[in-house]
């Protein structure tokens, strides 16, 4: 038991990073921040993967379940087998160097100066307080919160006990346990309970954990391989001193896994318009990720379609429609192996959204959605959640977290709005533009959400109240990353830039300075 | 960098720190409440109602009766007026899946679980009006019932 567990994390992991390093040979070694990035994708499509292995099985054999663990390990075991006797000298090239390590953990970036390091000494201290309270929040609710035994471990224990019933949930009388809401966290759960034979609760925590962790280091290493080192940290910061945003890591629900996989995809978007070296291979990663957020929660399909028309309108804005058609084709091919089953999923096997459940006629959507109470209603929980939405916690936690200090901040660096110059030699045009893409999905998010508020058939202010919060946490650390690409901090020692990003073949040539 | 930027960053890294603080002292009150009261709650329930799970087989429908009936619980529950009934019932289905746990009593078995506040003359009464007998009291107000 002491060892399935983490062994079920670990083959997730070797399969998420035997796909990545499928889609992207390394030719050389990464940075730290490369790594924990990789590690970050690696481990988020790792669960996906295997969550979708696992419901495959069970499609097929659900009478032998108990043995997916050995199906599982067998596959990954070939696959690295494979890849090892081909690309042996690639394995050693995914792992950062020994100076890598010692240099970017003890020695932020020579630029950084005292602030730069002192804001690390920060950032981990406040990893070790949120670490000591995930541990003692996950001590005292190890069964998560509402959701987590309503809908998410509920499934998850349908899966693991109802051999080939496991699907038995999926019916309208049980609709309070939302049975058409995706699979992979329930799947995720129960596929570390087959591998440790039993309802171990330390299973659901862990994953919570994980994910929490890996969007940290998303948004940290992104936030660092862009801009630089002290704007990664701050951006960390603000991950880790959002309240709500770390009891919500505790809570086992589908929230936290969700904002992961936004952020993943919206990453993988950036590095495929910023990377000339296999931007194809980063697009179909994006277009792979979207559908995993899909797959996670129903909210996933408008972020795919968000991220979708985005990608394409920048593509239109950059390339012209022709190269537009092909670039989203690889977003697509990415979207290819999930999208189909999703769609299945969502109607064949489950019963209908309870939003869309008695089918939503021209007369209601009319009176709904020119109800000015309903707007108004909606308009001012928006308004009080954007700005606090760690106020469900605790009183005193009102003014931490959310869009406050993020605005407070913006508007003491108002000057750096936009800046092209982070003085470490990347090329910031692009990073400026990825914040303008950024934003440009936490507004179209937010629209749509405020929409399907708008249609709801729920109790309007039940809805919000029970809801609301927690889709502003879905975005927030997009809306982070986008206050910190376009408001950037500027490290100590100014210099010009030396470079454009992608490097351009006209005078992209990186002089050493 | 200017003097805003720096302002900005160390106002940003106290504000945040002060956060995971405010976070840490909120954990720590859940963390000694639940020690105070010799566990998390929910946990306690959910060991205790899943005794009723010898007593039935793995693939059952089974009905469940409480001194709401699931109308009235979902619109209490709705009004946000605090509805033990329905959370109770929640957990019930957390505890028995993969059996299928509704919140109805047309079913040939019944699970009864009534609040400490309702009187037993009138969980009594409901229960003799829907025709059920006991096959198993496991205390706390929790029994196993079947349609006679």
């Amino acid at each position: 038991m002491i060892l399935s567990l983490p062994l079920a994390i670990f083959v997730a992991l070797a399969l998420g990073l035997w796909l990545l390093l499928v889609l992207f040979p390394p030719c050389k070694k990464p940075t730290l921040n490369e790594f924990v990035l990789n590690l970050a994708l690696a481990l988020a499509i790792g669960i996906g993967v295997t969550s979708l292995f696992l419901a495959l099985w069970m499609l097929a054999f659900p009478q032998q379940a108990r043995f997916y663990p050995w199906g599982e390990g067998i596959l990954t075991t070939i696959l690295w087998a494979a890849f090892y006797y081909q690309y042996r000298q690639k394995i050693l090239n995914a792992f950062p160097s020994r100076e890598a390590w010692r240099f970017s953990i003890w020695k932020p970036e020579a630029n950084a100066g005292f602030l730069g390091v002192s804001l690390m000494a920060v950032l981990g201290i406040a990893l070790v307080i949120v670490l000591v309270t995930f541990v003692l929040l996950a001590i005292s609710f190890p069964l998560g919160r509402w959701d987590a035994y309503m809908i998410w471990n509920l499934h998850a224990r349908f899966i693991f006990r109802g051999g080939e019933l496991w699907h038995s949930y999926m019916i309208p009388e049980l609709g309070w346990s939302n049975p058409n809401y995706p699979l992979l966290l329930p799947f995720a759960v129960a596929r570390c309970w087959f591998y440790v034979g039993s309802e171990t609760l330390l299973a659901p925590i862990a994953l919570a954990g994980i994910f929490f962790l890996a969007l940290l280091g998303t948004l940290v290493a992104f936030l660092k391989i862009v801009r630089n080192t002290t704007t990664g940290y701050l951006g960390g910061l603000f991950l880790l001193g959002t309240p709500f945003l770390v009891n919500n890591a505790s809570w086992q629900n589908a929230d936290m896994p969700l904002a992961l996989f936004f952020l993943l995809a919206m990453v993988a978007f950036f590095l495929s318009t910023a990377r000339e070296e296999r931007g194809q291979c980063w697009l179909i990663l994006a277009g792979f990720l979207g559908t995993l957020a899909i797959s996670t929660k129903n909210e996933g399909w408008l972020f795919f379609l968000v991220l979708f028309g985005t990608a394409a309108a920048f593509f239109i804005y950059t390339l012209g429609i022709k190269r537009m058609v092909k670039k989203m084709g690889f977003f697509l091919l990415g979207a290819l192996p999930l999208l189909p089953l999703a769609f299945l999923f969502s109607v064949f096997l489950t019963p209908a959204d309870q939003i869309f459940a008695n089918g939503v006629s021209a007369t209601t959507l009319l009176t709904q959605l020119t109800d000015s109470s309903r707007w108004s209603l909606t308009l001012a929980s928006f308004t009080h959640n954007m700005f606090f939405f760690s106020s469900g916690i605790d009183k005193k936690t009102l003014l931490c977290g959310g869009v406050l200090p993020l605005l407070v901040y913006a508007v003491l660096s108002y000057r750096r709005f936009g800046t092209t110059n982070d003085n470490n030699g990347k090329d910031n045009a692009a990073a400026r533009l990825a914040g303008f893409i950024f934003f440009a999905v936490v507004i179209l998010m937010t629209a749509g959400y405020f929409f399907i508020y708008l249609i709801t058939p729920y109790d309007l202010k039940w809805h919000l109240t029970t809801s609301n919060h927690r889709i502003f946490l879905q975005i927030y650390p997009i809306l982070v990353a986008a206050v910190m690409l376009c408001f950037p901090f500027v490290q100590q020692h100014e210099k010009k830039p030396t470079h454009t990003y992608p490097a351009s073949k006209k005078g992209g040539k990186r002089k050493k300075s | 960098m200017s003097f805003c930027n720096k302002t900005a960053a160390v106002l940003t890294a106290a504000v945040c720190l002060l956060g995971t603080i405010l976070a840490l002292e909120e954990s720590l009150s859940s963390f000694r409440k639940n020690q105070q009261e010799g566990g998390n709650p929910v946990v306690k329930w959910e060991k205790h109602i899943s005794q009723l799970a010898k007593f039935l087989p793995d693939a059952i429908d089974i009905g469940y009766l409480s001194e709401l009936n699931y109308l009235e619980a979902r619109d209490r529950e709705f009004k946000f007026i605090e509805v033990d009934s329905i959370g109770r019932y929640y957990i019930l289905q957390y505890a028995l899946a993969p059996r299928r746990v509704f919140y109805s009593t047309a079913y040939p078995q019944v699970i009864s679980i009534f609040s400490k506040s309702t009187p037993v003359s009138r969980q009594e009464k409901r229960i003799e009006e829907e025709g059920l007998h006991l096959v198993v009291d496991i205390g706390q107000g929790v029994a196993l019932y079947k349609r006679q």
